[in-house]
């Protein structure tokens, strides 16, 4: 039985878990901004850009994530404290904020954002977002191209002998 | 509530492995039987998830299990770090200095954990079952494998259990071949296998209840590797398919979901008379001449702990003091690797294949108890593109989403189960806290001494030399039961015995005072195996019990 399933549910725990404590010890100083889903936007398709497969955006995945962020206690305090950190960021390095960056100029930022040198609550933000974006693209079939072609039933895998 | 009006022979409680066997073999005897369960009925085609773009969710649970708490904080040694659970890209699992509970998994409803279970049939090794007079350790089994093999066979040929009957498991011989022809090894399996082959190991066809060939109107696999998410395609022997539908037909049989028991009540001369239940928010009682509970090892203990009365102040059935100690539980190895090469490792049956060469009491080196190993990318979840972009692919970007397509399918997996032995430490009790109906809680104190851990460190080594040998490269994730608890599988909590001063059933699974109350569930065991899944086992010993009962009545 599902003994083993604990790894699959911890992945599905992420996506769902409150941020109290963490949430509480980070973002002590910081004033609230509200959420601005113009530079989420711009930051998921940084994330998740367009290849043969579509960008973020292209799949409403900013969307899903704020009205996901409206179940779970403080994320939307993470996400605006986040985007705002970008933003601020990149007035600083750029003069302009992030939505308006180019796609190399929002790369640097968001390096910037991914490095243990970036202040907790940011690095929260950044592993936390990004694991819940791609948790939500990749549920969406127009990003499995190049994996698998539809959900598993009802034709299952009748190659499964094949190596390849 | 119509079934508060009628008449019934035998009463079971829970319609899992044991009360589902029970029902079926009682039901084919024309007894009346009513079976009660907490969780509700399923039908697979709606409620699995398996053809819709949220196929990667876990088995969906149509209601919320009652909390079972955890009661163990037992510290974590530095010397045992390398037993740490982990992934490269979240660090370790859990960041504590203690060991934590991700909790006891199972389903509640008709078909009870063979729902999300991943259909392996195993029968008891007969060296594992005379723990006590061979080691010092556990107890003996009070009935022997000669005992219970006709029963594996009925148990078997019920669920369409597929094996290799030219080789089956070491040490358990058989009166009849398996009713079905084992299932082609999937790719992943036979990278795996050379790696054991390496080692001088042997990794065989595992026996399922999965069906090779279509039987009894139901198709058989067709490999979407999915048998934990909920089988929607129903080539999957869940007792809701198996037992559960044949003793309905037989007339004799009736079923009632979301039925909670809070109550065992008793009366004179040691008898049970009829429980206290739940059902659409109302309190109501129920009379019975015979009761079979068959909740499990968590919630048999509890029920019986929950109907203390003058007569049994310390608990129904438990003049021995046994009811809900001897706790055993799931304990685990996994790690996880990546491959060089593409190799569709998301397809196939759950657990295709499995080592049993040191299943064995006494076949890992200075420690006592067996272990197995078997493949397991389906039971660490990594079936889908989700699992794969949260647990497998580093980085963000373009970069990531070539990494995607390039890795899809290419990792290895491997596990290793081990007997888990009593220990005073570990018990099952009752919280203060109650649930909505007004019930104690159940509370599991786990605890794993040196030997345990030597156990799952046994484990850790051997599953990382198949890896290599098998040609894996980098591992990016372990799981161990080292300093998380996480079970399925629990055991012997009311454990069964012919000295009724140290257990709580008899060989039949009766009770030794109440004379018509029988426990048919895992809680019964009186030591677990070395990584043999109880459910095949489980049933058999209600398909015995149900005998009996059909005997004393006859």
């Amino acid at each position: 039985m599902y003994r083993r399933r604990f790894l699959g549910l911890l992945c599905e725990a992420a996506v769902i878990a409150p941020l109290v404590f963490q949430i509480r010890t980070a973002s002590a100083s910081l004033d609230k901004v509200g959420v601005n889903s113009e530079t989420l936007s711009a930051f998921l398709d940084v994330l998740i850009p367009k290849d043969e497969t579509p960008s973020a955006s292209e799949l409403n995945i900013h969307k899903k994530i704020i009205s996901h962020a409206y179940r779970i206690e403080n994320y939307i305090v993470l996400l605006e404290q986040g985007l705002a950190w970008l933003d601020r960021q990149s007035v600083t390095y750029f003069m302009k904020p992030y939505a308006a960056l180019s796609t190399r100029e929002q790369e640097r930022v968001t390096y910037l954002a991914s490095t243990p040198d970036a202040p907790s609550i940011v690095q929260l933000f950044f592993s936390r977002i990004k694991n819940d974006a791609l948790f939500i693209y990749y549920t969406q079939p127009e990003s499995w191209k190049g994996m698998i072609e539809s959900p598993p039933q009802p034709y299952g895998y009748p190659d499964f002998q094949e190596i390849g | 509530m119509g079934f508060l009006h009628e008449d019934y022979d035998v009463v079971i409680v829970g319609a899992g492995a044991g009360g589902g066997a029970m029902a079926w073999a009682l039901a084919q005897e024309k007894i009346k039987v009513l079976v009660l369960d907490a969780g509700p009925a399923y039908t697979p085609e709606v409620d699995f998830k398996l053809t819709t773009q949220n196929w990667e969710d876990s088995f969906p649970a149509k209601y919320k299990s009652p909390a079972v708490q955890f009661a163990s904080h037992q510290p974590l040694k530095k010397q045992y770090k390398g037993l740490r659970s982990w992934n490269h890209l979240r660090g370790l699992l859990n960041t504590s200095n203690e060991r934590i509970s991700f909790g006891y998994h199972r389903v509640q409803g008709i078909g009870g954990s063979s729902l999300h279970y991943s259909a392996e049939a195993h029968r008891m090794n007969p060296h594992a079952m005379k723990m006590h007079s061979r080691f010092g350790v556990a107890a003996d089994w009070p009935l022997t494998y000669e005992e219970l093999e006709p029963f594996y066979a009925q148990a078997e040929e019920m669920m369409g259990v597929a094996g290799n009957s030219a080789h089956p498991p070491r040490s358990r011989w058989r009166s009849t071949p398996f009713p079905q022809k084992a299932h082609p090894l999937c790719a992943h399996s036979q990278i795996l296998s050379r790696g054991f082959n390496q080692l001088g190991l042997n990794l065989e066809h595992n026996s399922l209840a999965i069906l090779s060939t279509p039987t009894d109107g139901r198709p058989s696999c067709n490999y979407c590797g999915c048998c934990l998410k909920g089988c929607s395609r129903m080539d999957k022997g869940t007792v809701d398919l198996t037992y559960i539908k044949h003793a309905v037909a037989t007339g004799f049989c009736t079923v009632v979901p979301n039925v909670s028991v809070k109550r065992i009540e008793t009366g004179d001369k040691d008898k049970v008379t009829g429980v206290q239940l739940v059902h659409e928010g109302k309190e109501m009682h129920l009379r019975c001449d015979l009761l079979v509970v068959a909740g499990g090892a968590i919630e048999t203990p509890r029920l019986l702990l929950a109907s203390k009365s003058a007569q049994s102040p310390d608990g129904l059935c438990n003049e021995s003091g046994q009811v809900g100690k001897n706790f055993m539980e799931t304990l685990l190895w996994t790690s996880s690797c990546f491959y060089p090469q593409a190799l569709g490792s998301y397809k196939g049956t759950a657990v295709d294949a499995i080592c049993w060469d040191f299943n064995d009491p006494d076949a890992i080196p200075g420690v006592i108890g067996g272990c197995r190993f078997s493949t397991s990318v389906a039971e660490s979840d990594l079936l889908g593109p989700r699992a794969y972009a949260t647990r497998v692919v580093d980085g963000w970007g373009l970069d990531h989403k070539k990494k995607m397509r390039a890795l899809f399918g290419s990792v290895l997996s491997v596990s290793g189960i081990c007997e888990s032995l009593p220990h005073e430490k570990s018990f099952v009790g009752l919280s203060i806290d109650k649930d909505e109906s007004g019930m104690p809680l159940p509370v599991i104190s786990s605890y794993l001494d040196e030997e345990a851990i030597n156990r799952i460190a046994f484990m850790s080594d051997k599953c990382r030399e198949v890896l290599s040998a098998a040609g894996g490269g980098e591992i990016f994730e372990e799981f161990s039961s080292y300093d998380i608890f996480s079970s399925t599988h629990v055991f012997g909590t009311c454990r069964m015995g012919n000295d009724r001063g140290r257990s709580v059933v008899n060989r039949f699974c009766q009770s030794h005072r109440w004379a018509n109350l029988y426990l048919v569930d895992a809680s019964v065991f009186p030591s677990s195996g070395g990584g043999e899944s109880p459910s095949l086992t489980i049933q058999a010993l209600a398909i015995r019990a149900a005998k009996h009962i059909i005997n004393r009545s006859g």
